[in-house]
This record gives C-alpha cells, structure tokens and sequence, in this order.
C-alpha cells in the first residue's frame, strides 16, 4: 500500500515537473437542490487531468494553457452528466440534474446485480417512486397495468384482496401461475396468506379470506422491482421459475446527515354502481307477473298447452293490488350493507449513515374500513434495514420486517350450499324487500324462504383474523480475494394467522340456530440458507462476472381448527368454546406438512469490448415432493446481446443514442406438485353406526413415481433502444413461451375407486410480442413524460389437451382459456318460433343454434365460443410537471376476452332466471329480471319460467346466451401534487414539503353489462371509488 | 480487523472450507417425502380397526346426512339416502306422483338428458367409484395377515353386501353398468362395456348369498352396531331384487325367509319410524346429530306453528304430497290420520289446508321429532317388515292368484285400521297391492320401483302433464362417461349421445 502511495507521489511530482503554464479553475459541484456534492468527478475533456470533488463539492483544477477551448465535464452517479466550457473564467459552479435513467441503470437479477446495459434477458425494471402508492395495500397491486407482458387483476374488491398475477399468461392447467417473489434475495417458495377460511361445512360460506399475501410488506419500504420475464434470466430460480420472477429490493440507509420522511393520507370510499335489486314495490308486481306464468305453465295453459282454462282454478296473486300500492320502496338491505369506507395511513421512514454503518428505519400504519360494513383492515409494519462494514472485507446485513393485519371479515364471493348456507350478500340479494329489519319481538325478521338468515344479522357475527409476519435476512459477505466475494445469507419468514369466529344464537341462523364458534391457528414458514461466491474481473476488453453456489429450503405449514356448536348464551362470544353443547357437531382438525428443496446454481456473464455479451446460467433442483425417481432437475439458460451503439460505425448515428439486440433461451421449471407423489389414504369417509360417527378411509391418490415438474422454454429475442440522448427509450421483446410436461389428471374410467392419476402429459404455448416507450415529451419548465405498454399474446394448446381426447369439440390449436358451447340466438318469443330441431321447448326458452343443421341439438353442435384471457393489454401513464405542480395519469386497457355478464351466483340458474322471484319462496333478484320473457310481456330478452327442455343434451355444459365481450379501459388513477418551494421552507425545519390529491379506480369505459369486465367474481365484493388528500414531509 | 490481514491465507482457506462443508450436507435422505397427516399402503389394512375404517367408507355413501366430497375425482356428491332432491331417495319420490316440490324443474318436468345433471349434480351414478373401493377393500382384507380369519370375514361380508346393494341401486336407476369387481381390473385405464343384464344381476345374488353365512343375523338388539348390514339387510336386497326382476318363486322364497326372523310389526304405523331399532326396522341408516335426518325440515311450511300431529316452527316448505296421492288414503286410514298433515295452523294463527293455499298434505313420517330442528337423530327406515308382507303378497298373486296373498296384505291394512281385501281378480289384486304399497311405504323412497315394475311409470307421468318419454324409464348415462367412453359405454335407448 505505502509503495502504491509513493508511486501516486512520483506520478503527481512528474506530472508537476512536465507540467508548461497552466490556469487553474475553481468552483462547486452542486445537487439541484443547492447542496454540495461531493467526489463528483471533474474532468478536462479531451485530456488526462481530473479532480474529484471535496466533501462540500468544491474543487480546482489546472488547465494546461496549450488546450485551446477547454471543456469540463462534470459526473457523478445518479445525475446526468454535464459539460461547461470554460473560457475566460477561472470559476466555475454547476448543479447537476439527478438522472432517472442511470438511477434506474442498476438492475437486481438474482444473486447480484448487473448493469441495464449488460442485460441479455428479458428484465423489466420499476422504480416504485413512478407508482402513486396511497390506498393501495400491496406492490402487486402497483403493479397493475404497469409492465408489459406481467397480467394482474383483483380476484376482489375487499381491503387487501387477492390479485391474479402471472406473467406473459398462466399455461398451466393444474400447477402454479403465479411469479415467484424474490424478496431481498430470500426466494419465497410458499407465498400464500396464511389467513385460513372458515371451515364451510356447515356454515356454508368461507368469508372474506382472499387476501394478498403482500400485504405484509409495506410498499413503501420497496426501493425497487425487477422483473425476470424470459427463462434466460430466470433459469438462476430453476424449478420454480417458469412463471417469471419478482425480485423485490427495499430501501436502505443512504451515508449521510439523518433524513427523516414522512407520508399522511386519508383517503374516503364511496362506493360505485352496484348491482341493484328490486325494491318493494317492483318486487311485489314482478312476482306477480312471473308467478302468473308459472301457474300457467304448471297447468299447462297457453301459450305453454291447451289445456282448457276453466277446467282448473283460477290464478290468485300472492299481492294483492292495493298491498303493491301501499308498500313503498321497502327496506334497501344493500344499501344497508354499505357504507363510505376511509383509509387512514401514515408512513416514516429515517434514512442515515457514515462510511460503516447505514440505517433504514421505517414505519408503517395503514387501516382501511371497507364499504362494506364489518370489513375493516389494519396493518402495522415496521422494518431495520441495517448496513455494518467490518474492516475493510467483511460488510454485514441485516433486513428485519415484521407486520401485523387484524382483518375483520364479510362474506362475497361464492358459497357451498343452498339458501340456508347464503353468504351476507347473497342474502341481501335474495331477502324480500317487504320485511323490515326486526319484528315486534326485536328479533330478525325471516323472508319468504326462512332459511336464509337475515342480512342484517350478518353484522353481528363476529369474524376476525390477525397475521403476524415477520421475516429476517442477516447477510455476510466477504471479499476474499480482490476479485473474488463469498456473501452468506439465512433468512426466515415465519407467518401465523389466528381467525376467531362467533355466529351467535340471536342471529337465527337456520342450521345453527344455537350460534357456532371457529377459531384456527395456520403457520406458514419459509426458511433458507444460500451462499454463492461472486468473481468479478476484467481481463484486456474481457470482463467477466461469475456466481456460483447452493441453497438449502425449507417450507412448512401447520393448522389447528376448531369448530363447537349449540352454545347455551351468547354472553361468551367465541371465547368460550368448552360452551358448547353439542358435541357430536363439534369438530377438531389439524394438519401439517414439509417440503425440502436443495440446489445448485451458477451464472456465467461475459462481455467483450462491451459491444457482445454472453450469459449463461443454470440450476439443479432437488425436491421432496418429487417423486422417487425423479428427485432433481437441472435448468440452463443461455442469452446473447450485441450492443450495437456502441460499434464504430454507429459513431455518427446521433438520432440513435443507445441500441441493443438481446436473445435468449432457457428452461425452468414449474415444481407445484399439489402434494407429493405417493399413494395416500385419506379418512374423508364418515358413517354413523350405533351413536359413534366413524370416519372411513379409503384410497385417495394413487402413486405415480415418475411425477415430475412441468418444464417451461422460452425463446427471446428483444431490442432496447434510445434516441436523442434517450430522451425516448424502451423496449421490445417477442417470446414464445412453451410449457411441457404439464400436470394433468388422467382420466382413468370413472368407474375405478380413484379416477384421476396425477402426470405429466402436454404441452400448451404462449406467444407474444411486448413494448415498453418511455419519452420525456417536453423538458423545461413544464415537463411531460409518458410510458406506455402493451401486448399482445396468444396462448393455446399444442397437443395433449387432456380433455381433447374425450371432448370431441375441443382442438389442438384452441386458445389456452377457450370456452365451449352452443350458440344462442335470443329467446323464442312466441309458439311460432319454436324450431323444429327444439320440438320439446316453450315460448321464453333460450333458443340455441343447431350448428351443424342435423336436425337434433346434441354435442356436436358445441363450438368455441370466445376465450377468457384478454388478447390485447396496454398500459398508459402520464407525469407532468409545471413549475411546483406534478400531475399522474394512469389508464389501462385489456381487450379481446369474454365474459359472462351474470356475476349472481348460488341458486341462480341462468336457464331461468326469473324462477327464484316466481316461486313460493320468493327470493328478490337483480332489477334485469324486468327483462324476463313472459307471456304478456313478449318481448323480455331473458328466458322465461318454463324449464329448458334442451340444456340437457349439451355436454359443455355452456351457451353463449350471458357471454359478452369483456374489453374495457380504466382510468386507474389521478395524482396532482404540489411541491413547496425551497425558498418557502427555508425559514422552518423542514427540508421538503408536498401536498397531493389522489383519485384511484376513476372510471372505466365498457360495452360489458355485467358488474365489472374484470372482476368475475360471484357475488362481488363492491367496488369503491377512493379519494385521497395526502402529505408529504422530509426534515 | 488487523487479524483479516495478519492471516489471509488462513483465513481464505477457511472460508471455501465452511463452503464446501455447507454444500456436503446435501445428502440423498434430506428429500425423502415426508407425510405427516395422512396414512399409506405402508401403515394401512393392519387391524381390526383399519378393516372397519375401510368397510366405513363404504357406508359412507348410505348416510342420511347432506354428502362427501370424493377425493376419488375431487368432487363434492349428497349421499344416496339424504333428503336433498338430488339424492337416489328423492329422485324416487319426486319422479312420481307421491311428491312435489319445484326446485329441480328438469326432474320433475322429465326434462331431463344426459347433460342435466353433471359433477355435484349426478349423485347416484358416481358411486359406482364405491363399488371399486368395496372390491379394492375385499381385496385388501383377504390378503391382509394382521387379523383372524373370523373377523376378516365378518368385514368381507359387509363389504359384499354393500358392493351388492351399490349395484341393485345403479340397476334401479341406469340398469346394468361397468362395475368393476374383478380387483385384477381396478388400476386399470382399459374402459370395459356395461356388463350384460344376466352377469350383472347374478353378481348382485352371488355376493349377497356369499355374505350371508358371516354376517350378523339382525342388529336390533345391538345398539352400538345399529347402522350395519345384517343377514336381514342382505335378504331384503335379495328381495328387492327378485321383484325387480319379477322372479316371483325367489321373491316369495326369501321373503318368508324374512318373514320367520325374529323380526315383528308394530302395533301402531307411526311407532316404526318413532322408536329406534324396534324390532319391524330391518335396516335404518342411524341417524345422530353428528349425522342427522334432515327429511322432517324438508316438509313443513315456512309458516308452520301447530296441528295436532306437532307443533313446532316451520320449514323449508320442500316436499309436499299432492292431493291425489293424498286421496288414495281412506279417511280413517291410521296412516294417514297419524302420520300426514293436512291442515294446520300457521305463525298468525289462520287454519290452513287444501281450500286456502296449502300445496300438498305434510308428509311427516317421522312424528317423533323432537324440538326446533333443524336436523334431527331420527334414523331414517329404508327396509322394513311392512314391506316384505306385501311384497310375499304381490309374489303370490303374480305366481298363483290373491288367494293365498291376502293373509299377507291384510296384516298391514289392519294396522292401518281399513278394512281386508277380499274377493279380487289376479288383476284387480296387482291394482290393489300397487295403491297399497303406496299408502304403506310413502316417502321411503319405493314408489318408482313399483310404478317401473308394474309398467305404470311413464304413463303416470304423462296423465300428470309430464313431458315423460318411454326411454325416461331409466335415467340416462352421464355424458362425461358415454363421452370418455367413446363409443365402450352405450348411453340409454331414447336418449342422445
């Protein structure tokens, strides 16, 4: 080292010595705020002299007096760089402009970083500072619209729903769609919620549990997210990366003073259109009106038969005219049900360091009470990033998150059961507009059908769930030679969800009218230990940047539930379950499970001249749940780039700042197998004998030791690119994506005591073409950025589709989420319409298309009738700025798919869907049932109450009479921001300052009739529009 | 950290050491698959115990309570003998004139075809994955070394009968099927053909007659076994066949066999279905609260309150007995008079019957429910002595004329309190014995069968204003099975592929 110094020494004296007259130039190096920068570089253009700036960013530096017109270039990382002629002046001070571009350059890949010039694969890269982060709960959901090729859409609308995320399409019938989540560099093999639904048996509905299991971090505390789209770059994660990566980095301690930031926003919900039911008085006139059909059709009166009308008694109204006329709008049990949610959240962080040690700390209070009643969500998270150099080798990390959500739960989406098992909604839906709240005795009222429990009696069923998650990485890395770094990490994720539900007796639920208790206890872990040795060296134009090394995994769920019947009070709550009286209804359950995973990893980087790029990488997997004879997979990937703007002869292409071709190929692995391979026995057989209810076992799978995993290739090819100084940039990127090997049932006769065997059998195929253009459309003053995406996919199957062999109407070919069925042409509106291929149907049935004109409706006339994945998605955002003012638009768009318009679910049969209101029972039904063909109102465009004579001879199962093409845009969200000025804040201890307002989940533009072309959830949660003011403090 | 410098070389060396080790740990055992909740072929079929489990699940599918997810296809079915208008107990009820309820329009329309009923929807025909597990279990238990002789036959015995009665039912309703009781067979993907009517039936009668020297003589006096296939149980399957199939000689044979068990009616109609395991119950699915009877919730009105049959709240206002059917019954007939509701009082105290609105008579049975409901231990009766007297009677008529068959008949009119049948032709008698067998085992799940067997139940439907064809005489093959099939499996005459 000395020897080094003296060298420097010599060096700088002979550079004295030979040095002629020089002029030397003083100045500052500033930030845009003003701030001095220090060690910016400072460099005579041209020439060999330089300087770095000192810690307050002044420096000087000498100019020989023989370079005629000196320029100075000034660079530091993170700002764009800048060039200053220097003329007469002797100084000289600028302030340089952060560079988002080179921000963005550093680019997370999986067991180190790499930069965004040197990628070969298919990465997209999000900085979360472009993401409007209010009254939203997860990153995924940030996320939406944002990346091209990267599909996510809310499974539900409640506070902290699930999302449907997979990237470049989900082609895989039985195994796992979902990305894998890389977070800090801990792979997160089993991201689920641990939050458990109800055990449905006897209650009926399993309420409120899709939750994201993201929400347990904080978006705010993501610096970053890289996504690995192609098997190229995704080959590192092996067997569990054929649906992509999402590496996730957080935001750590930056050197310097102490800089503390805080976000406050309070956010009010209203709730948006809904689906709407009949209020009082309809309600009474259409049962009527359905009802009179249905008497005629029961006793076969025209237009339904001929029998004689005098021959039977006449039709008695169940309202009489003057009850319709005097009863009002009744008792509006949706609007009941909702409310305006609000979302209170406040976020700190304190960001501070020196040389050894850095320290992120942050916290984070996010509660949500949704618009539906009873539906809170509240979330605590805090988190230490922490950073310790020791010595000049060793560098320590330490990431310590832990969160807390206490969710209180209504019930939406689908049920398992009749009428007596309705979920809150369901029963707001079906419960008679004519009946109040209470009855005189101050209890629940009952409606038409007794077993449905009173909508209000839903809120005062107590439902909560509390997760905790906490999740530790300690790292270790060692520089053990110069070029050579060995980094050690173990890291924990332990989650455990506790759910406490009461039903109390004075709800008078129909089966359990003496109240139920359920209380569950789930853990989900996932443990890791990796270590990898990083090589780095630069050889001539070689450079070179190898990782190898291995990890050992561990994922482990365990449950424990409980659920008592018949309690003799109410006074306990659920918190008393030795209560219960009844215990042959009582149950116990528990279970738990294991699953290892060993691997092997390598990465192979190597770039010559800094003009072509080869990457290798490659991973052996091994898996306990993989079978016995195939219990470890290798997965390579290979891609290539030339960067072409670097070439001499782009030299003088000035429009074209920057170009790249990449290409890539890899195979990964899809290792979902739902369970392991063995051949189990499962006790799900119960039979009473004497007083004693056994349980009976019997084979439940059988053995396959040849399961393995499903197999993705993806072939890449994509083109980066920049013009005018990158001033627009982006990318574009064809891939096919194929999936082999897939996990299918085969289907054994039906009549054997197991008839499905888990194989692999297969192959589906997904193609596609991705851009992404970022431009600064306007720099000054006013500014105006815009980033767009889209793509377009297609995904299908390519040959082995499981159902093809036994399915004659379905194609090799087809689209990959086809739906099959018969055509429909509106309803038959009089006898005379009847065809003659539908001998059997009456007036006000569906009437369907005899395909193949053969004279009978049957399973050859089933075609294809549209598929369920969007075809097209864009993404579009919009950033301008003015003066103190930024605005953010964002709208997205998906087309090309199709849905059914009816989202009602239990108990509505779409073959006749006016039956439920023309019983005796009468359930209330959605306001569309004014449409319902009847025989005074011939010209309903919905079926009528006769019975669909025909749907039985259709295999599908499916018509297209409720499809629709689902393509719509949304208006995401509106940001408008204001930022004080420097000058404003000078005088008070606040460094920065920013108010902002917020819209999100503005509006949408659709032809679709149904609830939402994106939500097809039955039942759905309702959808809010969320209004935020916020503020944004740093001191 | 002077000591990272002083020693380098060490230090680097240790650290590929610590290195390499951690990689070494990676031994084969580590991925061993570890199963922590369930049970394998390993540890499975060993003891008394694991007999009675796997003889268990084949009960499982004759349970009164709603149904079980199969986790031999993953999917959820209700069991054959719940009150569910899904189940094979209703679906023999609400094809005929006996019962009506309106929720399934397809059923009761005979609306009906291949496609009607699919997955959830089709509960009868997919326990024939039963009739494998029964095969599979035999199969098992004979080989297994565990136990004895005796109690391995004592399991193999229920299991055969079981297997016997799971095919009389898929007879009853699709006739003869694949039913796999070759164990050779059972992993196999080759789809065989339906069995021949004649192969098929005497597989029924070979496993019933094999059973029979090992299984229980009755359970009546055995509460904690309440609920098994007994030497009786066997012998009404046998019974229900040989009518079915009109083998009268049989019929006759193995009904008086029945007749001379120590088995007894009851004095009062309504005490069968009162009183558990009295002595005129052969076999009752036996019902707890942990398994209930949900029938009784099924029939009464929402607005229920009393009559002076019960009092209690009402019901799902599910199944009613039309008045024509509830014509068929004298006006004194004890049956009716004690078990039927016609008329009650409603929530706001108005009488209610046939002239104000009432759909159908209450079809009760079970008058010894007890409280709110809205399930009930009850055991619900599916073979019973009433039963065999008439059937004994209707096998005489058929072979030699009434003469000797009204003793028989008449024990059961006379419970009723109606008056004997005396001086009738052959033909009038079959008239007879078909009306009185409705009257005797309404709601229990018979009408169909002897509306089929008497050749009346197609045009029963139609004079209801059914759409009923003759080929709805069966129900038809699920098309997912006539589809896998392709072309092994023939789907029903009168239906389409």
């Amino acid at each position: 080292m000395l020897k080094n110094l003296l060298r420097l020494g010599c060096f700088l004296l002979l550079t004295c010595v030979t040095a002629q007259a020089q002029k030397v130039v003083n100045g500052k190096v500033q930030d845009e705020t003003g701030a001095g920068l220090p060690g910016a570089a400072v460099l005579l253009k041209g020439g060999s002299t330089g300087t770095v700036s000192d810690a307050d960013g002044n420096f000087t530096i000498s100019i020989p007096d023989n370079v005629k017109d000196a320029v100075l270039v000034f660079s530091s990382i993170g700002f764009s760089q800048h060039e200053e002629v220097v003329g007469d002046r002797t100084s000289i001070s600028v302030s340089l402009v952060p560079d988002i571009q080179t921000l963005g350059e550093i680019v997370v890949v999986g067991y180190g970083t790499m930069r965004r010039e040197d990628i070969s694969g298919s990465v997209t890269s999000i900085s979360t500072k472009e993401l409007p982060q209010v009254a939203n709960t997860s990153v995924d959901q940030l996320l939406t619209g944002r990346v091209p090729g990267l599909n996510v859409s809310q499974r539900s609308a409640q506070p902290g729903g699930g999302l449907q995320i997979n990237v470049r399409n989900a082609i895989s019938p039985l195994g796992n769609n979902s990305p894998l989540y890389v977070i800090d560099g801990v792979p997160i093999f089993n991201n689920a919620s641990a939050e458990r639904s109800l055990s449905d048996g006897k209650i009926g509905f399993s309420g409120g549990v899709d939750r994201n299991p993201l929400n347990a971090i904080n978006p705010s505390d993501i610096e970053s997210i890289d996504i690995l789209k192609d098997a190229s770059a995704t080959a590192i994660y092996g067997a569990n990366a054929a649906n992509g990566v999402i590496l996730i980095t957080t935001k750590r301690g930056k050197k310097g003073a102490p800089k503390i930031e805080y976000r406050g926003s309070y956010t009010v919900q209203t709730p948006k259109k809904y689906i709407e039911v009949f209020q009082a008085k309809e309600f009474m006139q259409e049962h009527n009106r359905l009802a009179h059909d249905l008497y005629l059709l029961n006793n076969n009166l025209a237009p339904y038969g001929n029998t004689d009308p005098n021959s039977v008694a006449a039709f008695a109204p169940t309202f009489s005219e003057s009850e319709i006329q005097a009863s009002g709008n009744g008792t509006d049990w949706l609007d009941m049900l909702m409310r305006n949610g609000k979302i209170n959240e406040h976020n700190l962080s304190i960001s501070s360091g020196n040389d050894n040690s850095q320290l992120y700390v942050a916290l984070n209070y996010f509660n949500n009470k949704g618009i539906l009643e009873n539906s809170d969500f509240t979330r605590y998270t805090a988190r230490v990033n922490f950073d310790q150099r020791i010595g000049s080798r060793v560098n320590f990390k330490l990431n310590v998150t832990g969160s807390q959500i206490d969710n209180s739960n209504v019930t939406s989406g689908a049920n398992s059961g009749g009428v007596e098992k309705y979920n809150m909604l369901q029963s707001a839906f079906a419960f008679s507009p004519t009946r109040s709240v209470y009855d005189d005795n101050g209890r629940f009222t009952k409606t038409f059908d007794t077993q449905i429990t009173n909508p209000a009696a839903f809120l005062i069923m107590d439902d909560n769930a509390t997760t905790t998650r906490v999740i530790i990485t300690p790292t270790v890395e060692v520089k053990i030679l110069e070029h050579l770094k060995l980094t050690a990490l173990v890291g924990a994720d332990r989650q455990n969800a506790q759910r406490d539900f009461y039903l109390p007796r004075a709800a008078q639920n129909f089966q359990l009218p003496n109240g139920m208790a359920q209380k569950s206890n789930s853990n989900i872990s996932n443990y890791i230990a990796e270590s990898y040795l990083t090589f780095s060296k630069t050889i001539n134009k070689s450079a070179f940047d190898i990782v190898a090394g291995f990890g050992i995994y561990r994922t482990a769920t365990n449950l424990m539930e409980v659920e008592a019947v018949d309690f003799p009070t109410d006074a306990f709550g659920g918190d008393n379950l030795g209560a219960a009286r009844d215990l042959t209804q009582t149950s116990l359950g528990s279970w738990r499970t294991e699953r290892k995973r060993l691997s092997q990893f390598f990465r192979i980087n190597y770039s010559f001249n800094d003009r072509y790029i080869l990457t290798l990488t490659g991973r052996n997997d091994g898996d306990s749940y993989f079978a016995e004879n195939k219990k470890y997979g290798f997965f390579p990937g290979a891609s290539v780039a030339w960067k072409i703007s670097n070439e001499g002869f782009m030299a003088g292409a000035a429009v074209v700042s920057d170009l790249k071709l990449r290409a890539g190929f890899g195979q990964t692995g899809n290792a979902t197998v739902s369970g392991s391979a063995l051949s189990l026995y499962g006790g799900n057989y119960p039979y009473p004998i004497g007083n004693i209810l056994y349980g009976g076992v019997a084979l439940t799978q059988l053995a396959n030791p040849n399961l393995t995993w499903e197999t993705n290739e993806t072939i890449n090819v994509g083109l980066d690119f920049g013009i005018l100084s990158n001033r627009i940039s982006g990318s574009l990127d064809v891939y096919r994506r194929s999936a082999k090997d897939l996990l299918a049932y085969t289907n054994l006769p039906l009549n054997n005591d197991v008839s499905r065997l888990l194989i692999n059998s297969g192959t589906t195929r997904s193609e596609g073409v991705e851009l992404l253009i970022n431009s600064n459309n306007l720099e000054g003053a006013l500014s105006w950025n815009t980033t767009f995406n889209a793509s377009t996919s297609r995904s299908e199957w390519v040959e082995g589709n499981p159902w093809a062999s036994v399915n004659p109407w379905i194609n090799d070919g087809d689209p990959y989420t086809a739906i099959y069925g018969w055509k429909t042409d509106g309803i038959i509106q009089s006898t005379e319409e009847i065809p003659s291929y539908m001998p059997n149907a009456k007036p006000g049935n569906i009437k369907y298309l005899d395909d193949n004109g053969d004279g009978v409706l049957d399973s050859k006339d089933i075609v294809l009738l549209g598929q369920s994945a969007p075809k097209w998605n864009f993404g579009l955002a919009n950033t301008f700025r003015y003066k103190n003012f930024d605005l953010n638009l964002f709208v997205y768009a998906y087309t090309g798919n199709v849905a059914s318009t009816n989202s009602i679910g239990q108990g509505f049969d779409p073959a006749t869907p006016g039956r439920r209101l023309a019983l005796s029972n009468i359930q209330n039904v959605p306001v569309q049932i004014r449409d319902v063909w009847t025989y005074d109102r011939p010209i309903g465009t919905l079926p009528g109450v006769a019975p669909d004579a025909y749907s039985g001879n259709n295999p599908s199962g499916a018509n297209d009479f409720y499809l629709q093409k689902a393509n719509f845009i949304r208006l995401r969200n509106i940001t408008l921001g204001y930022n004080f000025s420097d000058a404003a804040l000078a005088k008070t201890f606040i460094r920065s300052a920013r108010i902002f307002f917020d819209v999100q989940n503005v509006a949408k533009i659709t032809n679709f009739d149904g609830f939402d072309p994106e939500i097809l959830e039955t039942n759905p949660y309702p959808q809010a529009l969320s209004t935020t003011i916020g503020v944004n403090l740093g001191f | 950290m002077n000591f990272l410098k002083y020693s380098k070389q060490s230090f680097q060396r240790g650290v590929v050491m610590m290195f390499g080790l951690f990689a070494l740990t990676a031994c084969e055992n580590e991925l061993d698959t570890k199963v922590y909740s369930e049970l394998t072929p390993s540890n499975f079929y060993q003891s008394e115990d694991d007999f009675n489990s796997a003889v268990v699940a084949l009960y499982n599918p004759f349970t009164s309570d709603w149904g079980t997810e199969d986790t031999g296809d993953g999917v959820y079915y209700p069991s054959l003998f719940n009150a569910n208008n899904r189940t094979y107990l209703l679906r023999s009820m609400l094809t005929t004139d006996e019962i009506e309820n309106g929720w399934d329009a397809n059923l009761e329309s005979f609306n009906w075809g291949p496609a009607t009923w699919q997955g959830t929807n089709e509960t009868v025909y997919f326990k024939i994955r039963y009739i494998a597990r029964a095969t599979s279990a035999i199969d098992n238990m004979s080989k297994s070394t565990f136990v004895s002789d005796a109690v391995k036959n004592k399991y193999i015995a229920q299991a055969k009968t079981l297997r016997a009665w799971l095919m009389y039912i898929m007879y009853d309703f699709f006739g003869p099927v694949n039913a796999k009781v070759d164990p050779a067979t059972l992993t196999s993907t080759v789809i065989e053909p339906r069995m021949d009517d004649a192969t098929y039936l005497s597989q029924i009668e070979k496993d019933l007659v094999e059973a029979m020297p090992d299984l229980a003589s009755m359970y009546n006096d055995d509460a904690p076994n309440w609920g098994r296939v007994s030497q009786g149980t066997a012998r009404m399957i046998l019974l229900r066949l040989y009518m079915h199939t009109k083998q009268w000689e049989k019929a006759e044979a193995v009904g008086k066999e029945i007749l001379a068990m120590p088995y007894e009616l009851q004095d009062n109609y309504a005490d069968i279905f009162k009183n558990e395991r009295n002595k005129e119950v052969i076999f009752a699915v036996s019902s707890s609260t942990a398994a209930p009877n949900w029938y009784p919730q099924h029939v009464f009105p929402d607005n229920y309150a009393s009559s002076p049959i019960i009092a209690r709240g009402g019901g799902w206002y599910g199944y009613s007995m039309p008045w024509n059917f509830f014509d068929k019954f004298e006006s004194d007939d004890l049956r009716r008079t004690t078990t039927i509701i016609s008329s009650y009082t409603n929530t706001s105290g108005t009488i209610t019957d046939r002239t104000n609105g009432l759909r159908g008579a209450i079809p009760l049975k079970y008058t010894g429910i007890t409280g709110p409901g809205p399930s009930y231990p009850d055991d619900v009766v599916i073979f019973r002595l009433g039963e065999v007297y008439l059937s004994v009677a209707e096998a005489i008529n058929e072979q030699r004329g009434p003469s000797d068959a009204y003793e028989f008949v008449n024990e059961i009119r006379a419970r009723a309190g109606v008056d004997d049948f005396e001086g009738m032709t052959k033909e009038q008698f079959r008239e007879a014995i078909l009306d009185e067998r409705a009257r005797e085992l309404y709601a229990e799940g018979t009408r169909r069968q002897d509306l089929v067997r008497h050749g009346k139940f197609i045009a029963n439907a139609v004079t209801r204003g059914k759409d009923a064809d003759p080929g709805e005489v069966l129900f038809p093959i699920p098309a997912s099975v006539v589809i896998q099939a392709n072309g092994i499996v023939k789907q029903n005459d009168g239906y389409v592929d």
